[in-house]
């Protein structure tokens, strides 16, 4: 089998990639793609057997052929040498299956039920000449997808931060493709019409993805009691999913659900689904095991309850409809959760944060939905809006970028690869709390961001190990938690150093008056670990009102910038800090004295606080020459410096004129 | 190979007096330092450009403070420059058939792939923080450092028997003890080991490493001469260890290299060594302190490295246990920069260091 690759002779097309929904549609919706435009005489797809696949794909007419595989990131060493010997085996049938069929291009969903046939695509490309293309959905690829990267002719992601994430530098940005029917305009009357669906209802869709989501599941069950109180009567369509695992979800929420039933109401049985109708009628239950065509249910809704993954999300925007969204929450990166708000922040969702409960199980606050739902009832212009910043928020032009793409490496035509990209945001975050941090300050009062990592914050303070709760203290700091400086100070007296040290600088990032100030600061001063000396002067200093009425603490302070063996950074503090806490005559007899200082830190900390009292206007006439006689009596020099690279000033200053003048 | 091509030509007729100058060891010791040095001056510049153009650049440190930020787009990666030269060096003046020769190198060579590895992943992954995972760089040293310590005490090392497994500790005539080849052996590996990754953690300044890698390497390139020289070694009581002479060359066209590799990489660097320079760098060095059987020299000329690498033990597994830190930073040279020094200062402080501990090495030859 030789060369040359044909797009005008019909073409043989293997799709794999599997294991959940998530992975199945986009493989399907990218092949009804290809069909418009190129010549595929038949496809074939490789999948796992037990999967989503092989309950998906029948259905849409494709064959499907079984083989072995098994995820591998995160197992520990026992389990890892049968995965491995799954996974090898899988490529062997792969080698087969791709011997005897051998298509013209392979096309990969990544997963790890598609790593063997990506592997074996790759070991018979001299003699198939396929050239392997993979679809990353997410926006964190697995591990598996990183490394059949490399494989890959190339990747066509639907994040543009997913290639920074990828191993491959060969990434196309293409979105994400989603099944016709979501592009279609929405009639919602015609689909509540041939649902069967009281077309005055709030209709209202909740779903997990194809294997459904323990947290919606149990939310809607526990919502069900204040259903009856919104202003509308109601219809919930609600798919448990198939589960997995230990979870069976059709089960325990069917359990769930006559649970909830008030005595005297009885679910009936409605084809493969349960219905109820709850509050004198008002409100309609229906909850399926499994909705195959989720488009009509979510043409005929109003608001869709959904997870934040790839697929979902722009399954719902695509299509226009306001979600409330709850993200998965401890996926790498958080990337759920970070979907969620970037969506959120441009109008199109709203987003509701799961808890972590006393017993690990992930939840939501039952209530924060119920008050959600009564407000958005209350404002139909709300609902309105949401759609619309929905629809825009989606990516259009995936057809032709990936229809193109296809095309152009079937033809083995150079392709525009991304250029490489820098660090997206959330990977800073997580890489340091600092940065984090810094983040969160910045974020305005009402940011998802705020509301997210308060939970975070909630959970790591409440935690066992001490690390997490020194980054429930500097969150706290960072989101300026006023209501929290009695548990910080308290957490100050019980602390390790470090815990010590963050304690102070939160209390400065929150501003708030404390209570025991003067005695913290004083115990603070005389901490044995110098990073908390030094951190209780900005804190003194941002308080310096205060503290300059009480006379005996600021003569301790004073004395701790001044003791003979001090810890530079303490000084340097101190001399900060003390220009705003002492009459400036004795500032300066403190200043004078180091203003030889070896540490040119210490020397710029003088200068730093004559400049701070300066600006706050402590300083009179005779003041003023004082100042001056030190400044010119100090050591200037020093080798502390930063360094200015001119080329790379003439760089950025060349690259923001051409990209004015490209505006213009 | 210089030697190979003279005796072929000689065997053709060709003769010269001065031919004979390549049998004396030092003098393939100065050409071999003076070839990686025009070599890698002369290679520089293109290295540099061809580094850049394949997107191995530096990503920037996220922890570092705020003047690396400017080193953004930096290309790394730069070891590869030192291993050509050093390696075109050796292959041209040093005798290919000496087992201590062949042994260094091997070593250099290994950890400069295993870098170049790394540094591959670490661009791959636009970060400075992912790169090969810990577990996999680990992995691949001890793939070699095993077989290496193994061999070290085996029937094929060119020690002398009685050495192979002694403890000598500098500025002591009589060994120690012995505790067995088994004990020593896994010593050794442990010594390996420690070297590399502490040269690795020294990597973080603009010609930090150079300084006291080049003090090390010439260092130990004088031990190598000695020991290998019947006279000398018998004047300074040593045991003579026939042979590791050869180590010499390697250790001069080491010297060379990293010299010509700091013309380009002092500060402001225009090149980075990244983790291909420093793990061959510390290969090098560990396997020749191994082999002319001073790797308990190692603490003195080589303190910066242990120094570096015993403070960010001490920082990560004490400091992170009890809740403070014990150094104001690890590694040493940040802690530096924090009080204020500035970086090009803090370099050449360390190399006035490396300077002075080199002369107090030094000393065990006479002083003992």
């Amino acid at each position: 089998m030789t060369g040359k690759a044909p797009t005008d002779r019909p073409i043989r097309v293997v799709l794999t990639g599997g294991g959940t929904g998530g992975h199945v549609y986009p493989i399907l919706a990218i092949h009804d793609l290809l069909k418009q435009e190129l010549p595929i005489a038949s496809a074939l797809y490789v999948g796992v057997r037990g999967r989503a696949e092989e309950q998906i794909v029948p259905r849409a007419g494709i064959p499907l052929r079984f083989i072995a595989a098994a995820p591998i990131s995160g197992l520990s060493p026992w389990r890892l040498l049968p995965a491995l010997g799954k996974v090898l085996l899988g490529t062997l049938q792969a080698l087969a299956v791709l011997l005897r069929f051998r298509p013209h291009l392979v096309l990969a969903a990544g997963g790890y039920a598609s790593a063997p046939v990506c592997f074996a695509a790759f070991l018979l490309r001299p003699l198939l000449r396929a050239p392997l293309v993979i679809h990353e959905q997410n926006v964190m690829p697995g591990l598996m997808n990183k490394l059949a990267s490399l494989f890959a002719h190339l990747v066509m992601v639907s994040y543009p931060e997913t290639s920074f994430f990828l191993w491959s530098n060969r990434c196309v940005h293409s979105g994400y493709p989603v099944r016709s029917r979501f592009l279609e305009r929405p009639d919602r009357l015609a689909a509540r019409q041939r649902l069967g669906v009281p077309v005055r209802d709030l209709v209202v869709l909740a779903y997990g993805g194809s294997l459904g989501s323990r947290s919606i599941n149990r939310l809607m069950m526990s919502v069900l009691p204040c259903l009856g109180g919104l202003s509308r009567g109601v219809t919930v369509i609600h798919s448990a999913g198939l589960g997995g695992g230990e979870y069976e979800a059709w089960k325990e929420t069917v359990g769930l659900l006559r649970a909830a039933c008030p005595p005297g109401v009885e679910p009936r049985q409605v084809g493969d689904e349960v219905h109820v109708t709850l509050a004198e009628g008002k409100v309609t239950y229906r909850l399926a095991p499994y909705l195959h065509d989720i488009g009509d249910s979510m043409a005929a809704a109003d608001l869709v309850i959904c997870r934040a993954g790839a697929g979902t999300l722009s399954e719902v925007t695509a299509m226009g409809r306001a979600a409330i969204v709850v993200p998965k929450r401890d996926l790498p990166g958080d990337h759920q959760e970070h979907n969620a708000i970037h969506l959120a922040e441009e109008g199109g969702c709203e987003v509701l944060f799961e808890r972590r409960g006393a017993d690990g199980v992930d939840f939501v606050e039952p209530g924060e939905l119920c008050a959600l739902l009564a407000s958005l009832v209350a404002d139909p212009a709300r609902i309105a809006a949401l759609e619309d910043k929905a629809r825009a928020a989606f990516y259009r032009r995936f057809a032709a970028r990936i229809t193109g793409t296809v095309q152009a490496a079937l033809r083995r035509e150079p392709i525009a690869f991304m250029p490489d990209i820098v660090a997206p945001a959330l990977v800073r975050i997580h890489m340091q709390v600092d940065v984090l941090v810094d983040f969160l300050r910045q974020q305005p009062a009402d940011s998802f961001y705020r509301r997210l990592y308060a939970i975070k914050m909630e959970e790591n303070l409440a935690s066992q190990d001490w690390r997490a709760v020194n980054v429930g203290i500097k969150l706290a700091g960072a989101l300026g938690r006023r209501d929290l400086a009695p548990a910080l100070v308290r957490l100050f007296a019980t602390g390790n150093p470090f815990m010590r040290r963050n304690v102070l600088k939160a209390l400065e990032h929150i501003g708030a008056d404390i209570d025991e100030l003067e005695e913290l600061l004083g115990r603070a001063v005389a901490d044995p670990y110098f990073e908390v000396r030094a951190a209780a002067f900005p804190l003194a200093a941002l308080h310096a009102a205060r503290v300059q009425r009480d006379p005996a603490l600021v003569e301790r302070l004073r004395r701790a910038v001044e003791a003979r063996f001090q810890h530079f950074q303490v000084r340097a503090e101190g001399l900060r800090a003390m220009a705003l806490l002492l009459p400036f005559p004795a500032y300066m007899r403190l200043a004078w004295r180091f203003r030889y200082a070896a540490n040119a830190r210490v020397r710029r900390a003088i200068i730093e606080g004559v400049m701070a009292a300066l600006e706050v206007g402590r300083l009179g006439e005779r003041d003023i020459d004082a100042a001056e006689r030190l400044l010119n009596d100090m050591l200037i020099t020093t080798s502390d410096f930063s360094p200015r690279f001119r080329i790379r000033e003439r760089y950025v200053e060349a690259q923001r004129r051409i990209a004015e003048a490209r505006r213009s | 190979m210089v030697e190979l091509a003279l005796s072929l030509l000689r065997l053709v007729g060709i003769e010269h007096g001065y031919f004979r100058l390549v049998e004396f060891i030092t003098f393939r010791v100065i050409m071999a330092a003076i070839t990686s040095l025009a070599l890698s001056l002369a290679l520089g510049h293109r290295i540099i450009v061809w580094l850049y153009r394949k997107r191995f650049r530096d990503a920037g440190g996220e922890f570092s403070s705020l003047d690396m930020h400017s080193k953004r787009g930096t290309p790394t990666g730069g070891g590869v420059l030192i291993l050509l030269a050093v390696v075109t060096a050796v292959a041209l003046w040093g005798r290919l058939d000496n087992a201590y020769l062949l042994a260094v190198s091997a070593a250099f060579v290994y950890f400069g792939l295993v870098g170049w590895f790394d540094d591959a992943q670490k661009v791959r992954f636009k970060s400075a923080l992912f790169g090969l995972g810990q577990m996999a760089k680990t992995l691949l040293q001890l793939a070699f450092v095993v077989p290496f310590g193994l061999w070290l005490v085996s029937e094929m090392s060119p020690l002398p028997p009685a050495m192979r497994s002694q403890i000598l500790v500098p500025f002591v005539k009589t060994p120690l003890g012995d505790p067995g080849p088994m004990v020593f052996s896994a010593f050794a590996m442990f010594v390996f080991f420690s070297v590399v990754n502490a040269v690795n953690i020294t990597d973080g300044l603009d010609g930090l490493v150079t300084g006291p890698a080049v003090t090390t390497a010439l260092l130990y390139g004088v031990f190598a001469y000695v020991l290998g020289n019947a006279v000398l070694s018998r004047y300074l009581l040593f045991t003579m260890l026939p042979g590791a002479g050869e180590m010499a060359v390697f250790a001069a066209a080491l010297a060379g290299g990293m010299l010509g590799f700091l013309w380009f990489n002092a500060y402001p660097a225009e090149v980075f060594m990244g983790d291909t320079g420093s793990l061959a760098i510390g290969g090098g060095l560990a396997s020749m302190a191994l082999l002319t059987r001073q790797e308990m020299l190692f603490p003195i000329v080589g303190g910066i490295f242990v120094a570096n690498i015993a403070a960010s033990l001490v920082q990560e597994k004490i400091g992170m246990r009890i809740g403070r830190r014990l150094v104001l930073r690890a590694p040493l040279h940040h802690g530096q920069t924090e009080r204020g020094i500035a970086e090009p200062k803090v370099v050449i402080r360390f190399w006035i260091i490396a300077f002075l501990l080199m002369l107090i090495a030094g000393l065990s030859l006479k002083l003992r």
